[in-house]
C-alpha cells in the first residue's frame, strides 16, 4: 500500500533583541543565576502592566518580509489562559486571528519546493523548569523548580502550511528558515540552546484517500532529531493502520534516548484557551513608512547570498554549505578580502578548518585562525613559498596557537626548497642509498618511482618542491 | 452552563450544594444575558479597545528589576535561588 | 471649631503655608479620629501610624528650613488596598494575598509622593473589587459613619467612610463599573472617576483591564480637582494610558455656566428608583434650571443593555487577571500538597470569597469554547453602541446627570442573600465605565436623611467640564442648605 505524508511545522525563534518582549529585564539569561533577571512586569506581579519592544516588532517584520508574507496593517495581542508553573500570569501574551504576517511562502535550496508560511506572529516566552531528578526528566520529579529569567523573552512564531511530503523536506526547510533567520540578524536559531524550537504535525494516508489524522509531535532538539521523530512516528502511524487500528489525534513527544515518540495522553482533557484580545495593550499600527525603512535596512538573505557566492566562483553546493552557517559565510567573505581566490578558500574551510573546528566543536569564529591569516596561508602557498602538504601541517600549528604563518613557517625551517641543485643533491643522495630500488625501476617496476620520490620528500623534510622533485628524478634515475 | 467542566477550567473546587447555587445563580443571571442577544449588532464592530490609539512602543534598553531577594522574599516556598512548585503531571 | 480632621486637603495646605498648622498637628488630629471611630467603621485594613507621623515631622522640618513644598506636601492621603505600596502588605481585602508584600510602588503612589503627601493606610474594600456594599471583605466589613447599620458602599467602601468620617483628609479608590462613585454617593463625599486611561493603572491590581481607574475620593470638589492633578498624566510603563496634557484642574472651578447644555438622563425616575433619590434629582434639575442652564432630556437607548453588557465584559478580563492567584509565586499557599493542580484548587478555593468565585466562573464561562461569540463578543458589541449613545447624546449637551444610585445606602446584610440585587446598585454607574468616559458624584443632604449622590458625566476627557458644573452645584447646594461639607 502506498502512503502519503503530509507534515507541517511550527516553529519559535527567540528574537535578539537586548530586552523582553515587554519588559526592560534582558533576554541574555543562558548560564545566568535563576530569578536573578525579572522584574514585575515579567513575573506577572499584581498592578504590572506590559509595554511592547519596538525592537521585536521590527525584528518579526522582517521575518515576515523575508517570507514573502502579506503583512497586515493592523494587528493585536491576545490572552491565551492556561495554568502552568512556568507562565507566570496563567495567560501567555500571543496573537491570534490577526498576527504581524500571513500567507508567505519559502523555496527550499536544493529541492526547490515551495513552502507555504501560513502566519508569523510575536508572542513572550515562559519560563523554566528544573526537575530535580537524576535523569532531570518532569516524569520522574516529586517537585519542580522554576526559574522565570526566560518569560517573557520574545518570540516569533512561524507557522508553514502543510506542505512537506517527507522528512527530508521538513529538515531542509528547518535549516533554511534558520539560516534566514540568522542572516536578518534576529535570531541566532540554535536549537540546541532552545533559541529555535520546532513542533511538527504529522498525517499519514493511502494514496488518492483522505488526509489522516494529524499527530502533534514536541521536543525534538536538533536537525537529526527532527528527522528521526518524523520518520519514526509515520512508520508508527503506518504499522498502526496496516494492523487495522487507528491513529489518535494527540500530542507525543520525542525521546531522543529511547528513539521513539511517546504518547502524552493520561494529562488533562483538551485545552480550552478561552482566547480574547488583550486588554492592556494596544493594537499595532504598521504603516508604509515603517516598513519602507525596514525593507531599506533588510540584510542580505541566503538565496541572494548563494547566488552571489556562486558568482564569485564557488560551486552551488560549496555555496550553500557555506550560507546555512552563517557564520561561516562571514567568515569567507572577510577572508576573500585577503586572498583573491574564492575556490580556493572556499575549498580550505570547508576542508581543512572544518575539521579542525568540528574535532574541537567551536565556532570558525572562536578558533585562534583570523581571516588574514588564513588568507596569508594562502599566499605562501600560492607564491610557492611552501607546498600545499606543508600547508596543512602549518595551519594546523597556527589552529592551536594562533601564530602567524609566516612566524610558523620560519621557526619551523619549512620553506619549500625550489632551489634544483639542492634538491639534485638530494636526489643523487637518495639513488646512491637506494641501488635496488633503481634497479627494480629499470626492470620495470614503475611504482618504486614514487618510492624513491617519498625518500627524496622524507630527505628534504617534505619542504621540497615535489613537482621539481619528480623533474630532477626522473632525469637523474 | 456545565458548572463542573468551567470549575475545572477555573481551578475551583466546590461543594454539591455549593455547585446547585452556582447553576441558580447562573440561570438568574442568564434571563439578563438573554436580553443582550436580542440587540441588532449587525455591522457593529466590538470595543475591544477603549482608547483609540496604536499601542505605544519602547525602545529596546535595558532597564533595572528586581533584586531576586525581592523574589524569593514574598514566594512561598522557595529553593536555591528557585521557586519551588509540587510535582507537575 | 472644626478639628483638622474635619476640614478639606485644599484648606489645612493653606493653613500649613501660613504656619497655622503644622503637618504633625494634621497627622495627630487624623490619628486621633482614626482611634475614635475605626473600631466601630474599620474604614482601614492597615494605619501606617508610625511612619505618617515621622514623616509629617520631616514634612514640618523641610518647612521650618525654608525648602520650596509642592502645594499638598504633608496633607495625609488614605489608599485602597489594591494600590500596590512599596515594602507594604497588600491583600485587595482578600485572603489570597494575605502577606503579599508588593516590591515596587504603583505609578499614582509615586507621584503621590513626590508631591510629599504622606500615605496614612491602606482602606478596606470589596475582595478584588467586586462589590457594591464592601460587604464582601475578606476583613470584615465597614459600616456607613452616617449610619452605622449601614453599608458604606463598594467596592472602595473603606476609602469613602474614611473620607466622610474624617478618617482620611482624602483618599484614593478604583472604579470599574462605579466602585469611587457608588460610595461617594453613600457615604456623602465627592467622588472621581477619570477617564479611561488619564490615570495609570500601572500599580493598581487589576479587576476588568478595559474598565478599571484609580480616582480620588474627597470631601469637596476643589480637593477632587487637585487630586486628580496630581495622579492624572501619561505613564510609559501603561500602554492604555492616554498622551495628553494634563490641564490644571482647579483652573474650571468657578467658571460660569453660561452657554453650557446639561442633559438629563431619561429613566432616572424609572422603576426600582427611590422616592428620595428621585426627589433630590428634581430638586437639583431645579437648581440648574435656577441659575439659568439650558437643561434638557438626553435619550441614551442602549442604556438599558449595560448591566448585562458588564456582567459578561468584567468577570471574563477579571477570571484571567485572577488566574495567577495560585498559591506559588506569593500571598496565600499551602505545605505538603501532592501536585500542582491540588495546589492551584486548594488555594484558590480557600483563598477566594464566594462573590469572586461566582465571578470567576462567569467570566471563565462566557470565554469559553463555544461561548465566546455569543456572550464576550456580543457583549462588546453591545458595548460599542452604549458608547455611541454617549457619542451622539454629547454632541447636544457638555454634561449628563442622573442619580449616581438608585437608592440610598441600604441595610447591612440587605442584599448579600441576593447578588443580583447588589448589582442593580450599580446600573448608572456601569454605563460611564464601559463607555470609557468620565464621571463625579456629588452629594445632596436633605434634611436628616441619608445623601443622595448626583452623577454628573462628561465625555471622553471632559474632566474640566464635570468639574465645572459640580463645582457650581456644590455651591448652589451650600447656599441651599443642602450640604455637609464645609
Amino acid at each position: 500500500m502506498e502512503y502519503e505524508t503530509v507534515i507541517g511545522l511550527e516553529v519559535h525563534c527567540q528574537l535578539l533583541t537586548d530586552s523582553k518582549l515587554f519588559c526592560g529585564c534582558s533576554t541574555d539569561y543562558i548560564g545566568k543565576e535563576p530569578n536573578t533577571n525579572v522584574c514585575p512586569v515579567c513575573l506577572g506581579l499584581p498592578g504590572s502592566l506590559p509595554v511592547l519592544n519596538k525592537k521585536a516588532l521590527e525584528f518579526a517584520l522582517r521575518a515576515a518580509i523575508a517570507l514573502n508574507c502579506e503583512i497586515l496593517p493592523y494587528s493585536h495581542f491576545y490572552r491565551k489562559n492556561y495554568f502552568y508553573p512556568d507562565l507566570p500570569k496563567a495567560y501567555q501574551i500571543t496573537q491570534y486571528d490577526i498576527p504581524v504576517g500571513r500567507n508567505g511562502w519559502i523555496e527550499l535550496p536544493y529541492s526547490h519546493k515551495r513552502i507555504g508560511i501560513t502566519r508569523i506572529h510575536l508572542e513572550e516566552d515562559a519560563g523554566k523548569l528544573v526537575h530535580p531528578t537524576k535523569t532531570g526528566r518532569i516524569e520522574h520529579a516529586t517537585y519542580s523548580l522554576v526559574d522565570y529569567n526566560r518569560a517573557g523573552v520574545p518570540l516569533i512564531e512561524i507557522v508553514s502550511e502543510p506542505d512537506f511530503t517527507s522528512p527530508s523536506e521538513a529538515k531542509e526547510y528547518l535549516m533554511e528558515l534558520r539560516s534566514i533567520v540568522q542572516h536578518l540578524g534576529i535570531s541566532d536559531g540554535n536549537m540546541e540552546l532552545g533559541s529555535m524550537r520546532c513542533d511538527a504535525n504529522v498525517s499519514v494516508h493511502k494514496k488518492g484517500e483522505r488526509l489522516g489524522v494529524k499527530v502533534e509531535l514536541k521536543n525534538m532538539n536538533s536537525f537529526k532529531a527532527l528527522e528521526r521523530a518524523l520518520n519514526y512516528e509515520i512508520e508508527r502511524q503506518i504499522e498502526l493502520i496496516e494492523s487495522g487500528g487507528e491513529v489518535e489525534q494527540e500530542t507525543r513527544h520525542w525521546s531522543e534516548p529511547e528513539r521513539k515518540t511517546i504518547s502524552l495522553r493520561g494529562k488533562e482533557e483538551a485545552q480550552d484557551y478561552r482566547y480574547f484580545p488583550e486588554p492592556d495593550l494596544l493594537p499595532i499600527y504598521v504603516n508604509d513608512i515603517m516598513l519602507k525603512e525596514i525593507k531599506k535596512s533588510m540584510p542580505e538573505l541566503p538565496a541572494d547570498r548563494r547566488k552571489r557566492f556562486v558568482s564569485m566562483g564557488i560551486g552551488e553546493k560549496e555555496a550553500s554549505i557555506m550560507v546555512i552557517e552563517k557564520s561561516i559565510g562571514d567568515y569567507f567573505e572577510e577572508a576573500v578580502k585577503y586572498f583573491d581566490d574564492a575556490k580556493i578558500i572556499a575549498n580550505w574551510i570547508l576542508g581543512d578548518f572544518l575539521g579542525e573546528l568540528n574535532k574541537a566543536g567551536m565556532d570558525i569564529w572562536d578558533s585562534k585562525v583570523k581571516p588574514s591569516q588564513l588568507g596569508r596561508l594562502l599566499t605562501l602557498i600560492k607564491n610557492g613559498t611552501i607546498s600545499g602538504k606543508i600547508a596543512k601541517k602549518v595551519f594546523s600549528i597556527m589552529f592551536s596557537t594562533g601564530e602567524d604563518p609566516d612566524k610558523i613557517v620560519k621557526r619551523e625551517g619549512l620553506v619549500q626548497i625550489v632551489d634544483t641543485s639542492e634538491i639534485e643533491k638530494v636526489v643523487d643522495e637518495v639513488l646512491r642509498a637506494n641501488p635496488d630500488a633503481v634497479e627494480s625501476y629499470h626492470k620495470g617496476k614503475v611504482n618504486i618511482f614514487n618510492f624513491l620520490v617519498g625518500q627524496v620528500m622524507k630527505a628534504t623534510r617534505g619542504k621540497a618542491n615535489p613537482n621539481v622533485v619528480r623533474d630532477i628524478l626522473q632525469k637523474k634515475i | 452552563m456545565d458548572v463542573r467542566h468551567i470549575s475545572k477550567l477555573a481551578n475551583l473546587d466546590f461543594t454539591e450544594d455549593e455547585l446547585k447555587e452556582m447553576e441558580k445563580h447562573f440561570n438568574s443571571i442568564m434571563q439578563y444575558f438573554k436580553k443582550l442577544s436580542s440587540v441588532d449588532t449587525e455591522g457593529v464592530e466590538p470595543t475591544f479597545y477603549v482608547i483609540k490609539h496604536q499601542t505605544p512602543m519602547r525602545e529596546d534598553k535595558l532597564k533595572k528589576g528586581l533584586d531576586r531577594k525581592d523574589v524569593l522574599d514574598i514566594a512561598p516556598h522557595t529553593e536555591g535561588g528557585y521557586i519551588r512548585v509540587p510535582q507537575i503531571r | 471649631m472644626l478639628e483638622l480632621f474635619e476640614l478639606p486637603a485644599w484648606r489645612l495646605a493653606e493653613m500649613m503655608r501660613s504656619g497655622k498648622v503644622t503637618a504633625l498637628d494634621i497627622v495627630e488630629s487624623v490619628l486621633e479620629r482614626i482611634e475614635e471611630r475605626e473600631t466601630e467603621l474599620h474604614c482601614y485594613n492597615e494605619v501606617y501610624k508610625e511612619e505618617a507621623i515621622r514623616e509629617a515631622e520631616e514634612i514640618d522640618r523641610q518647612r521650618k528650613a525654608g525648602e520650596d513644598l509642592p502645594l499638598l506636601a504633608g496633607i495625609p492621603i488614605a489608599l485602597k488596598d489594591n494600590i500596590c505600596v512599596r515594602g507594604k502588605e497588600i491583600t485587595c481585602s482578600s485572603k489570597i494575598l494575605r502577606s503579599f508584600v508588593s516590591p515596587y510602588d504603583a505609578t499614582v503612589v509615586q507621584r503621590i509622593k513626590s508631591q510629599k503627601m504622606i500615605i496614612i493606610g491602606r482602606t478596606n474594600m470589596d475582595e478584588f473589587a467586586m462589590g457594591s456594599s464592601t460587604e464582601n471583605s475578606a476583613y470584615g466589613i465597614t459600616r456607613n459613619p452616617l449610619d452605622t447599620s449601614r453599608v458604606p458602599g463598594g467596592s472602595s467602601g473603606g476609602s469613602a467612610a474614611a473620607v466622610a468620617s474624617g478618617e482620611a483628609i482624602v483618599a484614593l479608590g478604583s472604579d470599574t463599573g462605579g466602585s469611587i462613585r457608588q460610595p461617594a454617593a453613600f457615604c456623602g463625599v465627592v467622588g472621581l472617576k477619570p477617564t479611561y486611561g488619564l490615570v495609570s493603572r500601572y500599580g493598581l491590581i487589576a479587576f476588568a483591564s478595559s474598565l478599571d481607574q484609580i480616582g480620588p475620593i474627597t470631601k469637596d470638589v476643589r480637593d477632587a480637582a487637585l487630586i486628580l492633578g496630581v495622579i492624572a498624566g501619561k505613564d510609559d510603563r501603561d500602554s492604555t494610558s492616554l498622551p495628553v496634557d494634563v490641564p490644571r484642574y482647579e483652573d474650571a472651578l468657578g467658571d460660569t455656566l453660561d452657554g453650557m447644555r446639561i442633559g438629563v438622563m431619561e429613566g432616572y425616575d424609572a422603576e426600582g428608583v427611590s422616592e428620595e433619590v428621585v426627589s433630590a434629582m428634581e430638586e437639583v434639575i431645579e437648581i440648574f434650571r435656577t441659575i439659568g442652564v439650558d437643561v434638557k432630556k438626553v435619550n441614551l437607548p442602549y442604556m438599558e443593555y449595560a448591566l448585562p453588557c458588564y456582567y459578561i465584559i468584567a468577570p471574563a478580563e477579571a477570571s484571567s487577571n485572577l488566574a495567577r492567584y495560585d498559591g506559588v509565586q506569593y500571598g496565600m499557599s499551602e505545605d505538603g500538597v501532592g501536585n500542582i493542580r491540588e495546589l492551584y484548587r486548594k488555594v484558590r478555593t480557600a483563598g477566594f470569597g464566594d462573590e469572586v468565585k461566582r465571578r470567576i466562573m462567569m467570566g471563565t464561562y462566557v470565554l469559553s469554547s463555544g461561548y465566546y461569540d455569543a456572550f464576550y463578543l456580543k457583549a462588546q458589541k453591545v458595548r460599542t453602541l452604549i458608547r455611541q449613545d454617549f457619542e451622539r447624546a454629547f454632541e447636544n449637551v457638555d454634561v449628563i446627570i442622573g442619580p449616581t444610585s438608585p437608592t440610598v445606602a441600604f441595610s447591612i446584610g440587605e442584599r448579600t442573600a441576593n447578588p443580583i440585587s447588589m448589582y442593580l446598585s450599580d446600573i448608572f454607574t456601569i454605563p460611564v465605565n464601559l463607555a470609557g468616559i468620565s464621571a463625579i458624584s456629588v452629594p445632596v443632604f436633605r434634611g436628616d436623611g441619608l445623601p443622595v449622590g448626583i452623577h454628573i458625566m462628561g465625555k471622553v476627557l471632559g474632566e474640566m467640564d464635570i468639574l465645572r458644573v459640580s463645582y457650581r452645584l456644590e455651591q448652589e447646594l451650600k447656599e441651599r442648605g443642602l450640604y455637609h461639607g464645609v
